[in-house]
């Protein structure tokens, strides 16, 4: 048996492209934490006129998937303009590397975070963007890039989101798994990740309402 | 297949000696070891199987009618609890570690779940030895088993047992020890240290996979959790394997003192060379309590799976707590318990020795290792920028 990554994979993380920091980048991103094992950063230059991605550089702290998405991403989306990039999902990252373990997923979603963000911040700054207020819809969208690590596919599509609310910045979420399942804690800490940097967000609360052996 | 083998704290390779002694059970020498009065053949066997637990009671200091052969180290640690909560009625309390391996932790978890018992882990200190005081103010009336490892599997930190061993024989409360991580590399006595219930396993001493061996003392009452015949004093059915066992008692009879020092010195000698030729690096374990096979490092603003790929596809096997390598994606529990923070259970990486390694595969080791630490930093994020010529 082989390791369960791509040659593609493999080849980016081995010879990862478009690494470090731009000094005098536009925008910088930063998505994950050291605490989770996951992080990345991305700096990038547009051009205020084409709106042009004109160099995009990353740095990662996580495993060969996370360096891989990093890597691959900065190829997708260099000399193409925001608007395009913005366009970029997921699971377009993932098949580019000729596809990502269901275990890693995770990676290309923090990946396109990364970048979602650091256009946000761009587009913020050139005052073509107001700050988004966190609606219920807004909620659902951030939910449907929390993966179950077992299948790789959404919390919400695999039906573990079993009701939700937002109320004077405060998010309560129940989920249809118990506190002992293996991966309770890991999906506990994307959704915090996902939701609590929000700035009109000041508080993630979650609850585990799943019956024991469902 | 790594040409480089630094992975023997989860399982080791089959010593050659112990293979040619195991060789001729599966051939001429098959017959089942069934009892006194059986064929020429079984009693032969018969006399195998007890010149083993002859020789697995003595690497003990017990008896060879205290010695049950079992599946391997996560079935003796099975029979050992559950074995004895199967005999109380009632419902009753258990006291451990928080850093204990799975077989024994996932087994009470269970047993707690079914209403049998109640159980309370004892915390660990930063060096991975676990707090005496502690361990004596959870043990209470209701009490009927604590259990404690010899060495931890993940940081190779050395219990206390002997002082765990007079707590809980001032008390009259049964300790039971998983030395799966210690048997044959740290002094283990069963009688001097008041061990009541052992787990042992052969395949982490050179010796055959799917072999073990529970040590019970006579004065404690076990259930089997298995029915059929009446082997190993009625607490371990099926037929023996003998070749394993066989093979059990040679890879112990094998390890020599001078094998231990050498050990000891593969372990000083890349823990040395980490600390001289790369900075922020941190030991994972206790310097003066260590078990003397397991290193575990944390290297700081990388990640442990990353740090093993590259050490991989230079043919070199080691281990992480990184929660990458994990199934349940989560950062080492053993790392967290002594309070490491996550980022560091993620860049930690164990390197375990064996007697087959070589000085000279160290040094290589130690030269990917520095070169793949130095690149992976260059490429992160955390890296302080001074770090990053380093």
């Amino acid at each position: 048996m082989g390791l369960p990554y791509s040659k593609k994979v493999i080849e980016h993380f081995k010879h990862p492209r478009n690494v470090g920091e731009i000094t005098d980048a536009d925008a910088t991103a930063l998505e994950g934490s050291p605490a989770c094992g996951d992080m990345l950063k991305l700096t990038i230059k547009v051009d205020e006129e084409t709106h042009v991605i004109t160099d995009i550089k990353f740095e990662s702290f996580g495993c060969a998937s996370n360096i891989a998405t990093g890597s691959i991403l900065t190829e997708m989306v260099k000399g193409r303009t925001i608007e395009e990039a913005e366009k970029v999902t997921w699971k377009q990252a993932a098949d580019e590397l000729d596809g990502l373990p269901p275990v890693k997923m995770h990676c290309a979603v923090l990946a396109i975070d990364a970048l979602k963000s650091a256009i946000e911040q761009w587009k913020e700054r050139h005052g073509l963007t107001e700050k988004e207020l966190t609606t219920p819809d807004r909620v659902l969208r951030k939910l449907r890039n929390v993966l179950n690590p077992l299948t790789g596919a959404s919390i919400v599509r695999m039906q573990l989101l079993q009701d939700f609310d937002v109320k004077d910045g405060v998010i309560t979420i129940d989920l249809d798994l118990t506190r002992e399942h293996k991966f309770a804690a890991h999906i506990e800490e994307e959704i915090h990740e996902k939701l609590d940097h929000l700035w009109d967000v000041k508080e993630v609360k979650i609850n585990f309402v799943g019956k024991p052996d469902s | 297949m790594n040409e480089i083998y630094l992975d023997n704290a989860t399982t080791t390779r089959l010593d050659p000696w112990v293979l040619e002694e195991m060789k001729p059970l599966f051939t001429e020498e098959f017959a089942a070891p069934t009892g006194h009065f059986g064929h020429q053949a079984s009693l032969d066997a018969k006399d195998r199987l007890e010149q083993a637990r002859v020789t697995v009671a003595g690497s003990i200091n017990a008896e060879p009618d205290e010695i049950v052969f079992t599946s391997g180290g996560t079935e003796a640690n099975n029979l050992a609890l559950q074995g004895l909560i199967k005999t109380r009625k009632e419902k009753t309390h258990v006291v451990t570690t928080a850093i204990e391996q799975e077989s024994v932790l996932n087994t009470l978890k269970v047993l707690e779940k079914e209403g049998r018992i109640e159980f309370t882990l004892v915390g660990v200190d930063p060096d991975g030895l676990l707090k005496l005081e502690e361990l004596t103010s959870a043990l209470r009336s209701d009490t009927v088993l604590c259990s404690v490892h010899l060495v931890n599997h993940e940081v190779g930190t050395v219990q206390p047992i002997e002082e765990v061993g007079k707590i809980c024989a001032d008390r009259k409360i049964p300790l039971h020890v998983d030395a799966i991580s210690g048997w044959g590399y740290v002094p283990f006595d069963v009688k001097k240290m008041n061990v009541a219930l052992a787990s042992l396993t052969a395949h982490r001493i050179h010796g055959p996979k799917g072999v073990g061996t529970l040590y019970r003392r006579k004065d404690v009452k076990l259930a089997p959790l298995m029915y059929g015949g009446y082997n190993e004093f009625e607490l371990r059915p099926g037929m023996e394997n003998l070749p394993g066992i066989v093979g059990m008692a040679k890879a112990i009879s094998m390890i020599k003192p001078a094998h231990i020092k050498y050990l000891a010195g593969l372990r000083k000698m890349m823990w040395d060379a980490i600390t001289k030729d790369i900075p922020w690096v941190h030991l994972n374990g206790s310097k003066e309590n260590g078990a003397p096979y397991i290193l575990n490092v944390t290297f700081d603003f990388i990640e442990g799976e990353s740090i093993l790929l590259h050490l991989d596809m230079q043919g070199i096997a080691a281990a992480t707590g990184s929660a990458c390598f994990s199934k349940a994606l989560e950062a080492s529990y053993v790392l967290l318990a002594m309070g490491r923070p996550h980022e560091q259970a993620h860049g930690s990486m164990r390197f375990s020795f064996s007697r087959f390694n070589t000085e000279t595969e160290i040094e290589k080791t130690l030269v990917v290792i520095k070169k793949v630490v130095t690149d992976l930093r260059k490429l992160s994020p955390l890296t302080p920028d001074k770090a990053k010529e380093v």
